[in-house]
């Protein structure tokens, strides 16, 4: 069976995941939750990083629903792109912001999960991962299908120039709840869970009396070691 | 009664200080709620009586009760991860039903702590506000104008990462009660297959021309690199500033310093050349220690 990627893309700068998913080889497929108005040039992005085929998944019912309506329903729409257990599937997410979307699609699809990851590569059957861990670039290896949540290239710059515009996206798959096998009736208990606009506190940076408090704070965290190098 | 869970993530075998923060504030808020206050920890085996320090210091700092979720698969050392702590998480959790689950905001912790949400079906905050008043809870995600909240009835359960720094810890008991779930039924996981030197530098020293030569000396003492801020910026897992602006927060910068300036996660005011040769020196009385 042929490898398969599926990139779960969000925002513009979601590209670099599509690169490195359409650097796999096979299908790159970018999967995207949003009214079209607010994502479709993400998918025309998408497009210009090499994804062979967009889907747009949307109901006004996820409009309210949180972060694990919104993995339930990519979950979904996964398993009706193609059972992933039947075919080598390589799942691909962001590792930023709050970061819950990709490990909670992990958790209901029951596939393993890997963070911090800063390069992907397929070695015969197997998902290789690079993830950044505290001292070294640890490298893993997962029997497809696996999902790994990748963090972006803080220094990479994108200029104006290189968003293309939404409508060079090309065919568009739309899907809908029902296309997945889901209802909005299903997903609407989680607009419970979701929270909601308020005033909260304001953070205020912690504050050491001189150096030497922290050094030895930063140490502790293991963010300097006691030889001297961070 | 309600469970607080507060997940305590290792570092050569002692709690890491965010860890002992959260549990801290998990502690006020429990006695505002009436609740009880687990500090969860996974380790290859229970710790014998002659080890018990990490027992100790965890009563000491708020926990009325330790978990020790056993796992014969871990070594001890390794670094957090849903592959090798979920299945002692998901064991813990099975047993305590959270009403709260808390997580330490460091960059492992952000996939054990989200996949652990979806798998109760909990609401997740990420670097929470955990604020207990009248005995109510209210909890945040977000600050100021921007922020969002959650119902405060914890009707559902809620999975919240606190970043460091956040809040104080607290003192508790010398002793605390000790109980041991075993783990079993690992599912597929990925399998380390090697590792390499990490090719970004360990800190960033950001400097202006007032503050170059003593971010040189800094940079040098940790084993960093130094920026006027216009190119990388973002790349290093500490990034401390003598001047130029931080970056903003992301999930590969785990610690933002200024050094004579109030902004960022951590800050020493004063001037800021002097403080960079004083953590310079800091450093390498560590060092020799």
């Amino acid at each position: 069976m042929s490898l398969r990627a599926i990139v779960l893309c969000k925002r513009a700068t979601d590209v670099a995941l599509v690169r490195a998913a359409a650097a796999l080889g096979g299908e790159t497929i970018a999967l995207t939750v949003g009214a079209e108005g607010e994502v479709l040039s993400v998918l025309a992005g998408a497009r210009a990083a090499g994804a062979t085929r967009l889907v747009r998944l949307w109901d006004p019912g996820l409009e309210t629903t949180d972060y694990l309506g919104v993995a339930y329903t990519l979950a979904a729409a996964i398993r009706a792109s193609g059972d992933p257990t039947a075919s080598p599937t390589a799942i691909v997410a962001g590792d930023r912001g709050r970061g819950v979307v990709g490990p909670a699609v992990a958790e209901r699809l029951g596939v393993p999960l890997l963070g911090q990851v800063v390069s992907i590569a397929v070695e015969g059957d197997k998902l290789v991962a690079k993830r950044r861990g505290r001292e070294l670039v640890r490298t893993f290896a997962a029997a497809l299908p696996a999902l790994v949540c990748m963090l972006p290239d803080l220094d990479a710059t994108t200029s104006q120039h290189d968003v293309p515009s939404a409508n060079s996206a090309g065919d568009v798959d739309s899907w809908s709840l029902a296309k997945v096998g889901l209802s909005a009736a299903e997903l609407s208990y989680r607009k419970h869970f979701a929270s909601k606009a308020a005033k909260g506190p304001t953070p205020k940076p912690r504050k050491f009396p001189d150096a030497a408090a922290l050094a030895a704070r930063l140490r502790d965290e293991g963010l300097i070691g006691r030889g001297g190098k961070g | 009664m309600a469970n607080v869970l507060c997940v305590i993530e290792l570092l050569h075998g002692k709690a890491l200080p965010v860890s002992l923060e959260v549990l801290g504030q998990a502690r006020r808020v429990s006695t505002e709620l009436g609740a009880t206050l687990y500090a969860v920890v996974a380790l290859p085996r229970a710790p014998s009586w002659s080890d018990d320090d990490l027992v100790a210091t965890l009563a000491s700092h708020g926990a009325d009760k330790v978990v020790i979720a056993t796992d014969e698969t871990l070594n001890g050392g390794e670094e957090l991860r849903w592959g090798t702590h979920g299945a002692a998480l998901a064991a813990v959790c099975d047993l305590l039903s959270p009403s709260l689950l808390l997580f330490g905001a460091t960059p492992t912790a952000r996939e054990v702590a989200a996949r652990a949400a979806a798998r109760i079906g909990a609401a997740f905050l990420h670097e929470a506000w955990l604020e207990a008043r009248d005995g109510a809870i209210a909890l945040f995600e977000g600050a100021g104008s921007d922020a969002r909240t959650l119902d405060d009835e914890l009707e559902f359960a809620v999975v919240a990462t606190v970043p460091a720094g956040r809040y104080s810890t607290a003192v508790g008991d010398d002793e605390a009660e000790v109980e041991v779930v075993a783990t079993s039924g690992h599912g597929p996981d990925f399998e380390e297959i090697g590792h390499d030197a990490d090719s970004r530098p360990p800190v960033l020293v950001l400097v202006d021309e007032a503050t170059r030569a003593a971010g040189e000396t800094l940079a040098r003492a940790l084993g960093g690199e130094i920026s006027d801020g216009g190119g990388k910026r973002g790349g290093a897992r500490l990034v401390i500033s003598l001047g130029p602006p931080l970056p903003a927060r992301n999930a590969a910068v785990e610690r933002r310093v200024r050094l004579g300036g109030d902004d960022g996660d951590y800050v020493v005011p004063g001037d800021a050349a002097a403080l960079a040769t004083q953590l310079a020196r800091a450093i390498g009385e560590g060092k020799s220690k």
